[in-house]
């Protein structure tokens, strides 16, 4: 049989979508990890937050892990969209009068809807944070009294900026030191904050907010979901399945919409 | 006979002449109904007045009445079978009704399961999917073999049994967002599944009935289990896990 027979099935697509589902589960906990070193203030926490994200985005296994978290992102929302598609052509006519709140609960009903809203949060947030960090020759570097930074976290006197192959390099006494380390944490922390972005640290901080809110539902619904897609669904289990789903689509979110407000809130 | 008086209802009822033709929702009033009557026989004085009134009378799939054929498919007030839990429409009794109440009477909806007439839809894509999943080989070699010749644990046996009181009354499909016939078809699957006698063609099975359950157009499994509340028959979503498994395991031998 050949592959795209086997994605045929309905089947095959709920495992996919759970394997799929599930790893981005696993994403969102290593991504909460390192975003909540934001929360250390000065310049402990710059440095910090600083040598980690330069750390996750030159290290090549890491590097390869993001590529496929979005080229998982892309599958789970391709076939996501198939199986809308394909289930609402499955009812044909719609009742009249329907109540579907009676046997099914909000977030297992707007699965559809709170995965859009996400796929959207995912593109601006990859505009906003990952894109710039990523080809933005401009982008701000890390730099104190003793000079700017280079990648590996040594701070250069007297040094100057200056791009090389569309990459920023310190420069001291004239000699290339070497890739300069950039400041992801001021960014961000400008991102939301009103003195700085304005309105649109509001605006920001008010979208982040309200999309994790969709992560929460998501998963309120989709932990638990995708072990029954795989098959794993036994009365010793089903309780600690279900309360592990609940906790984690509370605790994550929250703690995700956590820096955002910290941030815009520690700054007016 | 209590003498007090029965209820008054409005009744929302789908009528369409038939498959080419384009329903809607005509307006019915009933008066005196007693809270004693199941809701089939509430239809049944409906019927009356209509045709005393030299109208159609309002089609209706029912056979046995009490809850084992599972033909008497109907969307009741937004959800299969109505607002009763357990029960399939000949079950439902008017005591789950208020005098004044306005009630929806709509068919199963669902692509697969295109409306005949009135209330009646054609559910023979259950019948394809029985069929798809074949036969199941019994030796008997010029005798009847002994019905316990081969022993079953006591707890598989019970699921097996469980699974094999689904009635194919469709209310799982009738109500899930998605039109999916999962549970329906995990519990056809999971009542061989489960004993030693469904083993033999077991790996077929699933992939033929998983295969027609596509092929028909129902949608896919969101795990949202509004099935499981609907169900008459109780029928859990622990035979959609099964089916899940049990469909990974053909795949994975199969190719
Ligand atoms: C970090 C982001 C995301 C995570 C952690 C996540 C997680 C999950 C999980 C665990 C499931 C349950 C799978 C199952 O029931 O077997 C699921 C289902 C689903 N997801 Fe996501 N998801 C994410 C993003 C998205 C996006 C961007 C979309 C839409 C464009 C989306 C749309 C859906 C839909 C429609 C379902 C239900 C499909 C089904 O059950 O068959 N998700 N998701
Ligand atoms: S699983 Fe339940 S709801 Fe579905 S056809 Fe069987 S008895 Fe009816
Ligand atoms: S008429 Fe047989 S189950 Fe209702």
């Amino acid at each position: 049989m050949s592959k795209s027979a086997i994605l045929s099935s309905s089947i095959a697509k709920k495992w996919l979508m759970a394997l799929t589902g599930l790893f981005l589960c696993l994403f969102l906990v290593g991504h909460l990890a390192g975003n909540l070193q934001l929360f250390i203030d000065g310049w402990e926490g710059t440095v910090m937050f600083n040598n980690y994200a330069e750390f996750m985005s030159s290290n090549p296994a890491i590097q390869t892990i993001a590529w496929i978290t979005k080229v998982l992102i892309a599958v789970h929302a391709i076939l996501a969209l198939v199986l809308v598609v394909k289930n609402r052509r499955a009812r044909g006519t719609k009742y009249t009068y329907n109540r579907p709140d009676k046997n099914a609960s909000f977030s297992s009903r707007t699965m559809g809807w709170m995965g859009t809203l996400l796929l959207v949060f995912i593109v601006v947030h990859l505009i906003n944070f990952w894109a710039p960090m990523h080809y933005d020759g401009n982008f701000p570097i890390q730099m104190s009294d003793e000079g700017y930074y280079t990648a590996d976290g040594i701070a250069h006197a007297g040094s100057s900026l200056q791009m090389v192959n569309g990459k920023m390099h310190v420069f001291s006494g004239g000699v290339d030191s070497g890739r300069a380390l950039r400041d992801l944490a001021q960014v961000t922390r400008d991102f939301f904050s009103p003195k700085e972005n304005g309105t649109m640290a509001l605006a920001m901080t008010i979208l982040y907010v309200i999309s994790m809110l969709a992560v929460a539902f998501h998963l309120a619904h989709g932990f638990s979901s995708a072990f029954q897609s795989l098959g794993i669904n036994h009365k010793k289990y089903n309780g600690i399945i279900k309360l592990t789903g609940k906790l984690f689509a509370l605790i994550v979110p929250v703690a995700f919409a956590a820096i955002p407000i910290y941030l815009y809130l520690t700054q007016v | 006979m209590s003498n007090q008086a029965g209820m008054n209802l409005t009744l929302k009822v789908w009528r369409q002449k038939d498959g080419n033709s384009k329903g809607k929702i005509e307006t019915y009033k009933l008066a005196d109904i007693s809270e004693h009557m199941s809701f089939l026989e509430m239809l049944d004085v409906l019927n009356e007045q209509l045709i005393s009134e030299g109208k159609e009378p309002v089609a209706f799939d029912h056979d046995c009445r009490e809850g084992i054929c599972g033909s008497c498919s109907m969307h009741i007030n937004g959800e299969p079978h109505g607002p009763d839990r357990g029960v399939t429409t000949c079950q439902l009794h008017m005591r789950k009704f208020k005098d004044g109440d306005t009630i929806y009477v709509e068919p199963f909806r669902a692509k697969a399961f295109p409306v005949i007439k009135d209330l009646v839809v054609d559910r023979s894509a259950f019948d394809r999917i029985i069929q798809a999943g074949g036969f199941v080989s019994v030796n008997t070699s010029g005798n009847s073999q002994d019905a316990n010749a081969i022993p079953i644990p006591k707890a598989e046996a019970d699921k097996a049994f469980d699974a094999a009181t689904c009635i194919g009354c469709g209310a799982c499909v009738a109500s899930c967002k998605n039109a999916s016939a999962m549970l329906f078809v995990s519990a056809k699957v999971s009542q061989f599944a489960l004993l030693p006698q469904g083993q033999v063609e077991g790996k077929e099975r699933v992939l033929n009935m998983v295969q027609q359950m596509d092929d028909e157009g129902f949608g896919n499994c969101t795990n949202t289990g509004a099935c499981e509340v609907e169900c008459p028959k109780g029928i859990s979503l622990e035979n959609i896990a099964r089916m899940n498994r049990e469909f990974l395991k053909a795949k994975i031998h199969k190719e």
